[in-house]
């Protein structure tokens, strides 16, 4: 499983709807961030912001950060 | 041989000024009588004969327009006898003076000499009022970090603005932090928010928002009197993921905290794009008047050529923050603004190097206290200075605090832009 970071589009709302259409993608939504409208989601397979109507910005997980 | 000094044969030329009742004939000719003179009218006065050529003891002058004689060698006496006779017709005199010409360098040395000792007075009132009014302070020994960021000179504490820091945690029974009320939370699962089995975060929450030693009084915090904020985003081995930061950051802003800081980093790759995510979410964190400051990184080793800033710091709407050492050099391992095509750069510079501050006992380090290196310790000498600066300026918004942040930034000599950017952050 891959873990993204994804940035709403502004006027996208975090609602049942968008779950759905998610969900349609293969796409479990783990958390949504009111404050910065983000959605750290979990997918089986590699996307891009381009594939989704959602989504302003898409970004991979990174585990590299340290100290 | 030098001039002799005549000032005071000058003042006393042995003449008087004698002020007449009436200047008429009848006056003039009882004076003649009295003082067995002969007088000369000024109207009598030419180039070939002058009044110092008629002035002697015989002879005076009377200038017909005052009323006044001028006489030479008369006795005090004398005149003071006519003075008090009502029949004489002297009414009043005096001793000539002598007027000497101004020499207007005397007197610009003579009003600076003045003014100097004036200055000296206001000095020394000034002082005393001070020592009056204010109670004198004991003169409080800081870390090297502290005075070189100018915190001896202020009187700014941070006081009441909340500073979170985004680390491995904070080992909440350090004795220096007991009267302090401290909020957190933990973003690593399993793993709580106020124990620190790692001390890189109890060493950066001690840097930003502590005050000082419990056993020496030895201060090494910038904001003692903020409000301690924490969220463990990194797992008691020092790592962590993206998902945690920005989960921690979203926490931070929805607590309406000010000052997120973020002594981590992923490194960054020549020309490597910054991170979409994390400019969004430093852009979000400004618009919600929430400062973002982040290590610029320690994966460079100079003199070598230095590796790019470190993400998130990289990004323009997170400030990024190199290390500098006591001597103010660039600290060897401090990551550099060399992305310049893709962003990437240096905000400012702060102390990171042997910088003392609490720790957490643990088996690396069995010590309530350390001296660690890093951008990691530079870093939250940003986070706590913001917090002064936004006390001192409570009507400011984050971007303005940045920006003042810089402005007061003061350059640091031989240093590159590439690697220091605006500058050693001053206190206010």
């Amino acid at each position: 499983m891959i873990i993204y970071l994804g940035t709403l589009k502004n006027g996208i709302k975090y609602n049942k709807a968008l779950i759905s259409y998610l969900k349609e993608n293969d796409i479990v939504v783990l958390k949504h961030l009111k404050k910065l409208q983000v959605l750290i989601i979990q997918t089986e397979k590699e996307i891009s912001a381009a594939d989704l109507q959602c989504f302003e910005t898409l970004e991979i997980e990174k585990n590299d950060f340290s100290i | 041989m030098g001039k002799t000094n005549n000032k005071d044969t000058e003042k006393d030329t042995n003449r008087y000024i004698v002020l007449l009742d009436k200047g008429n004939a009848t006056s003039l000719k009882k004076i003649e009588k009295e003082f067995q003179i002969s007088i000369t009218s000024s109207e009598d006065l030419s180039k070939d004969n002058r009044s110092f050529n008629i002035l002697n003891t015989d002879n005076s002058i009377f200038y017909k327009n005052l009323d006044v004689v001028v006489m030479e060698d008369i006795e005090l006496e004398h005149l003071n006898h006519s003075l008090n006779d009502s029949k004489s017709p002297v009414i009043y005199f005096e001793k000539e003076r002598v007027f000497t010409p101004v020499n207007e360098f005397d007197l610009i040395n003579e009003l600076k000499s003045q003014s100097v000792s004036f200055q000296k007075k206001i000095l020394e009132l000034e002082d005393l009022l001070k020592i009056k009014s204010i109670p004198q302070a004991p003169k409080i020994e800081m870390e090297w970090g502290l005075r070189a960021i100018g915190l001896d000179k202020t009187q700014y504490t941070g006081k009441g603005i909340d500073i979170c820091i985004l680390d491995t945690g904070f080992n909440i029974t350090h004795p220096d932090f007991t009267n302090r009320t401290i909020e957190g939370k933990s973003f690593i699962p399993n793993e709580d928010w106020d124990k620190d089995f790692h001390g890189h975060g109890t060493h950066c929450t001690g840097t930003a928002a502590g005050n000082k030693r419990i056993d020496t009084g030895k201060r090494y915090g910038v904001a003692p009197e903020s409000n301690i904020k924490i969220a463990k985003v990194l797992s008691d081995t020092g790592k962590g993921g993206t998902s945690s930061i920005i989960d921690a950051i979203d926490w931070a802003i929805s607590k309406k905290f000010r000052i997120v800081s973020l002594s981590l980093g992923s490194p960054v790759g020549m020309n490597e794009l910054p991170s979409l995510i994390f400019e969004k979410v430093g852009e979000k964190a400004l618009e919600n008047n929430c400062l973002i400051i982040a290590a610029a990184g320690n994966d460079s080793n100079r003199p070598s050529l230095p590796k790019p800033v470190s993400c998130p710091a990289n990004t323009k709407s997170i400030i990024a923050v190199a290390a500098i050492d006591e001597q103010h050099r660039i600290a060897r391992f401090s990551n550099a603004g060399i992305n310049a095509s893709t962003g990437g750069e240096i905000n400012l510079c702060a102390p990171g190097v042997d910088i003392f501050s609490s720790y957490s006992m643990n088996y690396n380090k069995p010590s309530l206290y350390a001296l660690l290196n890093g951008t990691s310790m530079a870093t939250p000498h940003v986070s706590g200075l913001a917090a002064l600066y936004m006390e001192a300026n409570p009507g400011m918004n984050a971007r303005e605090i940045w920006e003042l942040l810089e402005k007061k930034a003061k350059p640091v000599a031989n240093a590159l832009y590439r690697d220091i950017g605006k500058g050693l952050i001053q206190a206010i």
